[in-house]
């Protein structure tokens, strides 16, 4: 991978998508997302197995209920000095909280939220629109650097026989910024000038991993 | 010619996959396997940095089953039906064990059951015996379906979320030559016939659909409790109860966006600001590790949170 490829490919890597190589001139870049809203889908993140809750990765104090921060916890609760610290769940509702012996159970191992406990499950719902569906989404990537906006064609030494799948990142330094444009390789017919660039590297991103019509509830 | 392909076979002669020991094997077991893909046809890609998909694959084939398992078409058109071809894709997951009294021992933790069928997860057994090597091919989606048909369900166990449900019952027959779970066959994952299963061009044809039925065979596993030696009876009963009710109310994405909504709000406000960015940052921390491919518990991941403990 030269180096060119290699800066945008940590591009990716910075704004959560993964990267990857064969042997060609090309790369993939793939990310797990939300088959309805196309927001990332985390299977690192944990949520309560009983009612869906987030983690908060908080400790709360079984007797007085304040919240303290877990990497910062000297195992008492900075409020009433108990050291009945539990990772439990935050949602007064859930079951884990309501009815006291599931409770008891549940601090007894730590929390819902200690792994000790087997009452956490990696996240099963979407951060911002609730659904339970996700898919991987991915992308042929062929990077070429260019010195002006009029591209020529033969000049960007493209492959060939190309797929349909593939897409051309086309970044341009000016004045120290640099700005970028996307194009389908196999729509590329004859030279051209491009008029409407990408100013951040978020955008192209955004390009391909679109967020659609909703606000993330991002806890 | 099919039925004369070795497969798997050692792509690297002047050693033994087998004199690798579990320290020094990761690479060159996922190279054995990559080396392996290509040979029938798949184009294979590697990750960047470590993740937790080992190798995304690629193949161009008929949309209408006519491709062989170690074709690779290069035509736009099937030459038997002359239909469009497709690219079909697979992300594959690698479990690589030596077995132990004939048994392939493994671990898949909950967020390693993902619903999109295309998640594929390739048990390698690398000394089958000293000079054979067998795959296990698997979709997430045959895995599942697998445990519901044969009414077993390995997902409800509480060692399943604390991700440490070791599970022993794969194993391999030297006498008859054959694979199973406990007393269920399993050569139909084998090597070949499980290459065959993951070629199939209905799963990208019908992705939303197979999306719907993978998630609908995960719920029926994955919400149930068993108790184990943990919890109580009445415990295992009420949460059985619960799960239940909330895979109802769920369905409508709105209520857990709703739910998740007012427990921010009621943290927010019985909280101090520090502790609530504490929460805050512990997020962005789950979404680096999401990309660097390491787990929570690693020892990446704890000197991560020991600078983000730092900083606070």
């Amino acid at each position: 991978m030269n180096n060119q490829d290699k800066s945008i490919a940590y591009a990716f890597i910075a704004n959560g998508v993964q990267i990857y190589l064969n042997e060609g001139d090309y790369f993939l870049i793939s990310k797990l997302i939300c088959s309805n809203c196309g927001d990332s889908w985390y299977m690192n993140l944990t949520e309560c197995f009983l009612c869906g809750t987030i983690n908060p990765f908080l400790f709360r104090c079984e007797d007085c209920g304040s919240f303290q921060s877990i990497t910062k916890s000297s195992g008492k609760c900075n409020n009433c000095g108990s050291s009945k610290l539990y990772m439990m769940c935050p949602n007064p509702d859930c079951i884990s909280n309501k009815d006291e012996e599931v409770k008891k159970e549940a601090n007894e191992l730590g929390g819902c939220f200690n792994k000790n406990s087997g009452l956490l499950i990696a996240q099963q719902y979407c951060l911002t629109c609730g659904s339970q569906y996700h898919r991987y989404k991915n992308y042929k990537i062929l990077v070429r650097t260019i010195d002006s906006p009029n591209v020529v064609i033969s000049k960007l030494d493209l492959p060939e026989n190309v797929s349909d799948e593939l897409y051309l990142i086309l970044r341009l330094k000016e004045d120290d910024k640099i700005k970028y444009h996307i194009c389908k390789v196999s729509e590329l017919t004859k030279d051209f000038e491009i008029k409407n660039f990408m100013n951040s590297f978020k955008d192209v991103v955004n390009y391909f991993y679109p967020l659609l019509n909703t606000k993330r509830q991002d806890i | 010619m099919t039925d004369e392909i070795i497969f798997p076979k050692n792509p690297f002669e002047d050693v033994n996959p087998s004199e690798f020991n579990k320290l020094n094997k990761k690479h060159v077991t996922e190279d054995f396997v990559e080396e392996n893909l290509k040979r029938l046809g798949w184009e294979v890609f590697r990750p960047f940095n470590d993740t937790g998909i080992d190798r995304i694959i690629m193949k161009r084939v008929c949309p209408n089953g006519h491709t062989k398992v170690d074709e690779q078409l290069h035509g736009d058109a099937c030459p038997i039906c002359n239909a469009q071809v497709i690219e079909i894709r697979r992300f594959i997951q690698v479990k690589t064990r030596q077995l132990k009294n004939n048994i392939f021992g493994f671990t898949l933790k909950s967020k390693d059951i993902r619903v999109d069928p295309r998640h594929v997860y390739l048990l390698y057994s690398d000394n089958t015996s000293n000079d054979k090597q067998d795959f296990l091919i698997i979709s997430v989606k045959d895995y599942l379906k697998f445990f519901d048909d044969n009414h077993m369900n390995p997902f409800a166990p509480t060692s399943f979320r604390k991700g440490n449900n070791k599970l022993n019952s794969l194993r391999y027959n030297p006498n008859t030559d054959k694979w199973s779970w406990g007393r269920h066959d399993w050569e139909m994952f084998r090597n070949l016939e499980g290459m065959k299963r993951i070629q199939d061009p209905n799963i990208d044809l019908n992705l939303d659909n197979e999306i719907i039925e993978t998630r609908a065979l995960a719920n029926k596993l994955q919400r149930v409790f068993a108790k184990g030696s943990t919890y109580s009876k009445e415990t295992e009963r009420k949460i059985n109860q619960v799960l239940q009710q909330n895979l109802s109310l769920y369905s409508d994405p709105k209520k857990i966006v709703q739910l998740r909504k007012s427990v921010e709000e009621y943290i927010k406000q019985n909280t101090d600001e520090v502790t609530f960015a504490s929460m805050k940052k512990y997020f962005e921390f789950i979404k680096t590790i999401e990309v660097s491919g390491a787990d929570e518990d690693s020892k990446e991941s704890k000197e991560l949170i020991k600078e983000m403990s730092e900083n606070e």
